[in-house]
């Protein structure tokens, strides 16, 4: 071997080595000579590299560091809650409310606590029970929606041979705003809950569906479906084993964006008069203001606060949901 | 020679570390590196290394999470590390120090045309404006070997192939007039042709503009031809620098051994390349000692205790490796090191079998005129071009062409992944190609498997390593029990040299190189007897490669295994390979046994490609010349070629007159 | 990509015959007493209306009475006669003159909105995860996260108390009472602008050019002018005309808040008064701009972006 020197040690931390003794005076490895070969062990060398990093604990971790949204589900959990609490406190049935001239736009007060509408009715039990009926209405629509779309974008992206048909049946539909379908449908077939409510998931699946069936192309060929394929996996197994798992972070975004977007649809659709108006709803209490808003504002913030906290809820969520998700953020 | 002249970039014992997920990563752990005028210095180590984030630092470019916590870097005056504000960056960034950056197609703006973005630089630099610029850049364009420079001027990036658009990021970088030039691994995502053309230009421009050049690779045969020094890195230090002639045949460290060792292109075929096993270490984790000690076999017991200190070999030659010291035991250098320096390496063959020169040899795979096309209309296009071939049992028969040529079609058609346009596949004489019965499909299913190129993306990432290694014998139920699937699959990890426990993890956990054994167990457990590997070495590590194609050939000798190894670089697969076949542009242009087409190449596509294999070896990468193919030199017209056997077992696609000539060549 | 506009093209008429037949035969479901006008139903005999409805080819084959439909249309561009809400005026008569109201209202809430919001979501861009970047984006999620229909009614309420203008549309004063309108729409479609600007502006200045022409020594902000903004503005351009095509046809929501005799409530009024023709052209209306504003768009980013060309094969998309 070459006569070789030390020039410089790097690691100015470390202790100097003694000069001469072959002995390690470290207690670590106490008895081994510090120039003698160590044992080689393979399994050390194979373990040396692994991560300790889990996608859905990063996931839950970015998700839980945005204050805000997590801050808003809290209150939005709260809000729900009371709805059912609120009718028991409250002093009148919603279903039997008397119209009563005097009492009309009476103001917030100890007997009234969100004062009385233009027909003299409490206004408390009203914005609650209306809460609700948003609530429940909004989340199974969103829920149809996207199960929907779900369905249909998994099949559209994976079956080759029916892309063509879907893609027509997509651009038909959408070459039109729905608000046309809706009206029509609204007066030509009623205007009942139901109707409206299905005929809101009927059109309510293109975004989904097209963003599924994006996202399923992009998957689809990737090598381990590819693998998959070799081994003889059926179809059903791959789309839920292979690729359903890879959209759960979409799916939950756009369940969360849609729940707004179907609150912010009833109420305008319940403005437009193209829904019923029999069971309250936050659409038919927004409606209702609009015409005395301007002197009774009580009448507006009451619904209006409740509808944004929901809504800002879910876009927030949401939003912080699909960043928490992406692996560039998981820094 | 070198020390008379002084650095004009001093690099000192640099720490870099980056904050990832609330955890701190040090990627750059005390390097030192001085910078000497006109050379080229090239940095080599794997991903991960710290090659990259160390280069940036001369740009100012590190990523936003990263922070320079120790050191400095003395460059005319400046200390780099201290710079924080824009304005000084832009002074030095082009003018000074100018990059060259990966990858080519992502590079240039795409709505600008390439004769702008390159003026641009030229305005800013050059203090040329208005016509003299654009008569200026057209010059660039010619100078990095741009056909039809005025006309190309006005095309944008997307009119350019990848090779043309990486010469267009090169003129921009010198258009710079920079004194320094960083290129990171410039022809990375380049064919291998390619790759040889753009290192030849990147020579003549440092000559032509009095350059000095910073080249970043992880392949040692491409440093073997730029480099005058080299500097070695693992695990964020340098642990080996000195010249290139220094550093391959005479050096130290015993990861520049392992690295140069494990290369296949040194290898003794036959016989086991000299792996090193594991992976790099997680950078998260405080490194005790030597980084390298864990998967050094000849590691010492202060490996384990103290950083080795740097030992000075010669006035350019340093190594950082407790083996210097006076009182480590002495040791030879490996065989492959001895073997690089006294030039006796590629000949040597080991006890191999000829599967295929056995006259009893059996057939198991056979392509009849196969064609494989795309799209419809007038996308139509022709993958796979009318290809004959058979695979015989026992033999590891290889598939080389650059990307596009239709190797992975191949591939995918014979395992029915794609579909076949005309002719057919026949397994042990059993039309497989088209419209199947269920028996069959179940048959070629369990016969035939394939290995994947890319172990990132090959793996499902939302399922553990049990399902994914089980899930071909759950499709088909070929176990017993529940019991029974899981003795299986922990068999099947053994011998892909996993450990049990990792069949409860998910694939994010592993390493590359794990991951790739991953996948080879999942198509181990059907028990195949014909595996398809597409590329399965080309994503990986350079330290790991030889892993898995060890882990390869003791399967196929356990197993009886017959692969078509599919790879587009020869010199990999003359290591691994009884067969080759070279494609070109969906045809299989030669067939030969391995030794025999390298020995004698008959195709110029297949001298072409020969010739550009980069070789872990200095002297003879200054010394080899590059054949270009180009395929309008054949004749055609009247003359038309033919799938012909130029001689026994060597097949060539040749017409009459380019058959007698090769014929004629192979006697002379 | 000139064959694939074509295609298009083709396929959108296509998809507009078949609305147009399909709402015309459901229309032609419907009982014919809505030919009449309330005072005819009441004083003409059986006699007299059966004879009308004759005269008028309703008592012919649907699909005669669908031929005439579309040989009118393509040879006299005659979309029939309203007969509830403007009785016996013709149909291009009665949305012409909606036309004009909502056009007025749409192209200049877009004006106002491009100018601002363009702008905006370059400069948030450009300062991103700064004091004002976060403020847009608080803006950008409390329009797009609170219904509409509350947004209108705050600056309602804002505009009308507190600056006391208008809280109606009126034709007699069609400027200070299409202020609060037009803030309605400009300001909902600002937060777009702003929204998707960032958005692209964000995602172009992640790409691999970027490092290479900041690596060449331009500083930040030359970067920006002279690569970024192009670049993100495309994909914004490629809606730019469907969009304005949209806005013309005026909004449902705010027209009816501020009782703005639009083309948006015409639908929902010819509906529920069964004003057969009127809905018919309607539902011609809406997907005929709608297509054609795609069509222009397809147009316009063939200029604009050189990897994709009229003739040739298809770039990247």
């Amino acid at each position: 071997m070459q006569e070789a020197r030390v020039i410089y040690n790097v690691d100015k931390h470390a202790v100097p080595f003694p000069e001469g003794s072959n002995e390690l005076y470290i207690q670590a490895l106490p008895g081994k000579p510090a120039f003698d070969f160590a044992e080689y062990h393979p399994e050390e060398a194979e373990r040396t590299g692994s991560s300790e990093y889990s996608y859905w604990r990063s996931v839950w971790r970015n998700f839980v560091k945005k204050k805000s949204a997590v801050a808003m589900l809290v209150i939005f959990s709260l809000l729900f809650l009371f709805t059912f609490i609120a009718p028991i406190i409250s002093k009148y049935d919603v279903h039997n409310l008397r119209i009563v001239d005097d009492l009309m736009f009476t103001r917030p007060n100890s007997t009234f606590w969100f004062g009385t509408d233009n027909l003299g009715r409490d206004y408390w039990s009203q914005v609650w029970y209306a809460t609700r009926t948003s609530i429940i209405l909004a989340v199974s629509v969103s829920a149809g929606q996207i199960i929907m779309g779900v369905l249909i974008g998994l099949v559209w992206g994976y079956v080759r041979s029916l892309d063509r048909f879907f893609t027509e049946l997509y651009n038909f539909i959408n070459n039109i705003p729905t608000i046309i379908y809706m009206t029509l449908i609204a007066l030509m077939i009623g205007k009942s809950t139901l109707v409206m409510g299905l005929s809101m998931i009927l059109f309510g699946w293109l975004g989904t569906a097209r963003n599924i069936r994006n996202l399923v192309f992009m998957y689809r060929d990737r090598e381990y479906n590819l693998a998959s394929r070799c081994l003889g996996t059926s179809t059903w197994r791959i789309l839920t084993r292979n690729i359903v798992p890879y959209l759960v972070s979409v799916i939950v975004l756009r369940l969360a964006l849609a729940i707004p977007g179907t609150i912010a649809y009833e109420t305008t659709l319940t403005y437009l008069g193209l829904m019923d108006i029999s069971t309250p709803s936050l659409g038919i209490l927004l409606r209702n203001a609009r015409s005395f808003f301007l002197d009774y504002p009580y009448l507006l913030v009451f619904p209006a606060a409740i509808v944004s906290t929901i809504t800002i809820t879910f876009y927030l969520a949401g939003n912080a949901f699909s960043d928490a998700c992406d692996p560039r953020n998981h820094l | 020679m070198i020390d008379t002249k002084q650095p004009i970039l001093c690099a000192q014992d640099i720490e870099v570390q980056f904050t990832l997920r609330g955890q701190k990563l040090t990627a750059i752990r005390g390097c030192s590196l001085d910078l000497y005028d006109g050379e080229t210095l090239a940095i080599v180590g794997e991903s991960g290394s710290g090659k990259s984030v160390f280069t940036k630092l001369f740009v100012g470019m590190l990523d936003k999470n990263g922070e320079i916590t120790r050191g400095s870097i003395e460059y005319q005056g400046m200390d780099l590390a201290k710079i924080r504000s824009e304005k000084q960056w832009v002074n030095i960034r082009g003018g000074k120090i100018a990059m060259v950056t990966q990858d080519p197609m992502t590079s240039l703006n795409p709505l600008k045309k390439i004769g702008l973005q390159i003026q641009e630089a030229i305005e800013l630099h050059r203090g040329l404006r208005g016509s003299a610029a654009k008569e200026k850049t057209i010059q660039m364009l010619e100078m990095v070997g741009i056909p039809e420079p005025e006309r190309r001027y006005h095309q944008y990036p997307h009119e350019f192939s990848g090779g043309m658009r990486q010469r267009v990021v090169i003129a921009i970088a010198v258009a710079c007039k920079p004194q320094i030039l960083i290129c990171d691994e410039p022809t990375t995502a380049l064919d291998v042709t390619i790759q040889a053309q753009i290192i030849e230009l990147i020579r003549k421009l440092q000559k032509e503009e009095n350059m000095t050049i910073i080249y970043i690779t992880h392949d040692l045969g491409v440093v073997a031809n730029v480099a005058d020094r080299v500097a070695v890195m693992y695990a964020g230090q340098i642990v080996e620098v000195g010249t290139a002639n220094e550093i391959f045949y005479d050096s130290w460290h015993p990861y520049t051994w392992a690295l140069l060792s494990a290369m296949p292109q040194l290898g003794v075929k036959g016989e086991s390349l000299p792996a090193i096993d594991g992976t790099p270490p997680n950078l998260y984790n405080h490194i005790q000692g030597s980084a390298f000690a864990p998967r050094d076999k000849q590691a010492l017991n202060v490996d384990f205790l103290q950083d080795p200190p740097i030992f000075k070999l010669s006035d350019s030659h340093f190594s950082k490796t407790w083996m210097l010291d006076a009182r480590a035991p002495k040791i030879k250098q490996p065989d492959a090191i001895q073997r690089l320096s006294s030039a006796k390496y590629g000949q040597t063959v080991a006890n191999l079998e000829h599967p295929h020169e056995d006259p009893n040899r059996e057939t198991l795979i056979e392509a009849r005129n196969l064609k494989v096309t795309f799209g419809t209309g007038r996308k139509r296009f022709l993958a796979v071009n009318n290809v004959n071939f058979s695979i015989y049992k026992g033999e590891t028969f290889a598939l080389v062409g650059e990307s596009g040529s239709g190797k992975t079609t191949i591939g995918r058609a014979l395992l029915r992944i794609n579909p076949v346009s005309s002719g057919e596949v026949l397994y042990k004489g059993h039309r497989i190609s088209g419209k199947i019965s269920k028996e069959l499909d179940l048959e070629v299913i369990r016969g035939c498997q394939m290995i994947f190129q890319d172990p990132m993306a090959s793996l499902n990432e939302r399922a553990k390593v049990d399902y994914i290694v089980s899930e071909g014998i759950i499709n088909h139920r070929l176990y017993i029990d529940e019991a029974d699937r899981q003795r299986k699959v922990q068999e099947v990890l053994g011998e892909v040299g996993l450990l049990p426990e990792f069949a409860s993890r998910f694939p994010h956990e592993f390493s590359g190189g794990q991951r790739q054994r991953i996948g080879i167990a999942r198509a181990l457990i059907m028990r195949p007897e014909f595996i398809v590997a597409d590329e399965p070495i080309s994503a990986l590590d350079v330290s790991i490669r030889a892993q898995v194609l060890n882990l390869l050939n003791e399967l196929k000798v356990k197993y009886g295994l017959t692969y078509m190894f599919i790879a587009h670089d020869l010199s990999v697969v003359r290591f691994i390979s009884n067969r080759i076949a070279v494609i070109h542009q969906g045809n299989i242009v030669e067939l030969a046994e391995a030794e025999e087409l390298f020995a004698h190449p008959m195709h110029p596509y297949t001298r072409s490609l020969l010739s550009a294999v980069p070789m872990p070896d200095p002297i003879h990468e200054k010394k080899k010349k590059l054949l270009v193919y180009n395929p309008d030199c054949h004749d055609y017209s009247i003359d038309k070629p033919n799938w012909v056997e130029a001689r026994p077992g060597h097949f060539v696609y040749a017409n009459q007159r380019e058959l007698e000539e090769y014929q004629n060549e192979y006697g002379a | 990509m000139l064959r694939y506009i074509l295609k298009r093209f083709i396929q959108s008429l296509i998809t507009i015959f078949l609305v147009v037949t399909i709402v015309f035969l459901l229309l032609r479901l419907m009982p014919t007493d809505y030919f009449f006008t309330e005072d005819e139903l009441m004083k003409l005999t059986d006699a007299q209306k059966e004879d009308r409805l004759r005269a008028a080819g309703l008592l012919d084959p649907v699909h005669v009475q669908l031929g005439r439909f579309y040989k009118k249309l393509f040879t006299e561009f005659d979309l029939g006669t309203s007969r509830r809400l403007q009785v016996n005026q013709p149909v291009s008569k009665v949305i012409g003159s909606k036309f004009g109201i909502s056009m007025r209202l749409g192209l200049i809430s877009l004006g106002i909105s491009l100018v601002v919001g363009v702008p905006i979501g370059i400069l948030q861009a450009r300062y991103k995860g700064g004091v004002f970047d976060n403020l847009g984006i608080a803006y950008t999620v409390f329009v797009n996260a609170v219904p509409h229909l509350v947004f209108y009614s705050l600056i309602l309420t804002l505009g009308a108390r507190w600056l006391g203008l208008p809280s109606l549309y009126t034709l007699r004063n069609p400027g200070p009472s299409s202020v609060l309108p037009i803030t309605c729409l400009s300001l909902v479609s600002i937060s777009s602008y702003m929204l998707w600007m960032r958005r692209y502006m964000v995602d172009e200045l992640n790409k691999d050019y970027i490092r290479l022409a900041k690596l060449k020594g331009l500083s930040t902000t030359k970067v920006m002018f002279r690569h970024v903004m192009r670049n993100a503005f495309l994909p914004l351009a490629q809606y730019l005309p469907y969009n304005i095509l949209l806005t013309v046809g005026g909004s449902l929501l705010v027209e009816r808040f501020f009782s703005v005799p639009g083309l948006g409530p015409l639908l929902t009024d010819a509906i529920s008064r069964y004003d057969t023709n009127v809905v018919q052209a309607i539902v011609m209306l809406y997907p005929s701009l709608g297509i054609a504003g795609l069509f222009l768009g397809d147009l316009l980013i063939t200029v604009l972006d050189p990897r994709i060309r009229l003739t040739g094969k298809v770039g990247v998309r």
